[in-house]
């Protein structure tokens, strides 16, 4: 019995030190190139002002164990603008977005921004952050979510 | 010293951040993101991504635009004559710009053809910013560290030879190439960008992204911009046209006179101007014929074509016009007579008249 107890702990133990290993997420900006009248998206390294650049989120379950409700926040990097609709994702999700610096989080028509009768409904450039919210992302698959955004 | 921290803050901020021209080259522009997530009913620990940094790139931008509204009017023997345009950096560093000027590569004003070269050309940069060519003051020859969205003056200053005539056309057309800014003096010219070189994110490559400008020497993407502008010379442009009848003699008097001694002769003067610029300080000298001995009465300057002699019958006819108060000098009696027109207007006809009594 107290072998079994032991073996039990360490197998639990096994489970949790996976869980908590087991998704990773790495960020990577790219940029559209045209050559021969065919586009395609590199990585980002000749970036002036309106270049649109596309920065895409690579979420990996490297574990078994299914992840779930899995959170991306990702603030639009400074000087740079968000491009409306965007914001998008691999598999199911659900995207919000902020304009207080990512305190809260809405869908676009209840965004407003301003005081008083300079208050108004958001452009998507005022957003500050973006939320993209995952349903699940099984063992061992991978998954991305992603948006634009313009240099100013 | 609070309002003074605020300024400053507000000052660094603009230079730092985004403007018209965009944001800075050099500027590190960071991206990373955030997960979390749960496993089963367990929220695990919130993970950070990687940081993405990429550079901001140098995009040289200008754009150079004439700013005479209208062909710049000049006069034959004119000096430091004055064309206008405007440099402004559209891209996202502070650059030098090199200026040069050609000659003959057209202009934007309807209708107006070069005909001629203006002289000891040369291109100046408006220093003490007044948007006017100050002489001796305005005296740099290239565009010294001018920031994004900054814009300059810059003149085009000729001289216009003396034998132009009126509706002369000279062009002029500017151009300016961007240079290596960042240090006070004359940076090197730009002549190509990165666009052959492998990119790099944490690099700040240069981007030639300048539009067509009007010059033949220049394209889009290529670091230069150009204008034309032009010079017209407006001149005055006078006919003179002399013509004779009798007004009297001793024997018919006003009856069919004739040219025999004692008669009185009228000459008229009639000058035309046919240019685009009034004629000033019109004088015509008439030394009077040895067999007239002196001028008689009526020395007189009217303003309106001639008209004191009948086409048909080539007889004295009723003169046209108004006196004009100053009339000439000289006057009756004398041998030399001097008529003073004073100002012809572009298109007027004036005529002077001088009596004299055959000897």
């Amino acid at each position: 019995m107290k072998k079994l107890l032991t073996v039990s702990a360490i197998a639990l133990a096994m489970m949790t030190m996976t869980a908590q290993a087991e998704v990773t997420i790495s960020s990577q900006s790219y940029q559209k190139v045209v050559k021969k009248k065919k586009a395609k998206w590199v990585k980002a390294a000749k970036v002036v002002p309106g270049s649109v650049v596309r920065y895409i989120n690579t979420l990996k379950n490297k574990g078994k164990e299914t992840a779930q409700n899995l959170v991306v926040v990702n603030a639009v990097p400074e000087h740079m603008e968000y491009i409306n609709g965007t914001a998008v994702c691999q598999s199911k999700c659900n995207v919000t977005y902020s304009v207080d610096g990512g305190k809260t989080f809405d869908k676009p028509k209840k965004l407003f921004v301003g005081k008083g009768k300079k208050r108004h409904r958001a452009k998507a450039s005022e957003y500050t952050t973006i939320m993209w919210v995952v349903d699940k992302l099984k063992g061992g698959k991978k998954t991305v979510v992603e948006y634009k955004a313009r240099l100013q | 010293m609070k309002k003074i921290l605020v300024m400053a803050s507000t000052m660094l901020f603009g230079f730092m951040g985004a403007n018209a021209a965009g944001t800075v080259a050099g500027t590190l522009v960071n991206n990373s993101a955030t997960l979390s997530y749960t496993v089963g009913t367990v929220s695990q620990t919130a993970i950070v991504s990687n940081t993405d940094s990429f550079i901001v790139d140098n995009k040289i931008d200008l754009t150079v635009a004439h700013q005479d509204a209208t062909i710049v009017a000049v006069t034959p023997g004119a000096t430091v004559q004055v064309l206008t345009f405007e440099v402004t950096n559209t891209g996202n560093k502070v650059q030098d710009f090199l200026l040069t000027q050609t000659l003959n590569d057209g202009n934007p004003y309807a209708g107006e053809t070069d005909n001629f070269d203006a002289t000891t050309v040369q291109v100046f940069v408006d220093v003490n910013g007044n948007g006017v060519y100050d002489t001796g003051t305005d005296t740099a020859t290239f565009i010294d560290e001018l920031a994004p969205d900054a814009a300059v003056t810059v003149f085009i200053v000729s001289n216009i030879p003396t034998g132009q005539v009126n509706n002369d056309v000279s062009d002029h057309t500017l151009t300016a190439q961007v240079a290596v800014g960042g240090a006070a003096g004359q940076g090197a010219a730009i002549a190509t960008d990165d666009s052959a070189n492998a990119d790099t994110a944490m690099g700040e490559e240069i981007v030639f992204a300048d539009g067509d400008g009007a010059g033949a020497t220049e394209g889009a993407n290529d670091g230069m911009h150009a204008d034309h502008s032009a010079y017209k010379v407006v001149s005055a442009a006078l006919a003179v046209v002399k013509s004779s009848c009798v007004l009297s003699d001793p024997v018919n008097a006003g009856t069919n006179p004739k040219r025999i001694p004692g008669a009185i002769i009228r000459y008229e003067i009639q000058i035309a101007n046919t240019g685009s610029a009034a004629a000033t300080v019109v004088s015509l000298a008439d030394a009077i014929a040895t067999q007239y001995g002196t001028s008689a009465a009526n020395l007189e300057v009217r303003t309106a074509a001639c008209a004191g002699i009948d086409g048909g019958t080539n007889a004295c006819a009723t003169k046209a016009g108004t006196v004009e108060t100053n009339a000439g000098t000289g006057g009756a009696g004398t041998s030399n007579v001097t008529l003073d027109y004073a100002t012809v207007a572009a298109g007027a006809t004036e005529c002077g008249y001088i009596e004299v009594t055959i000897q």
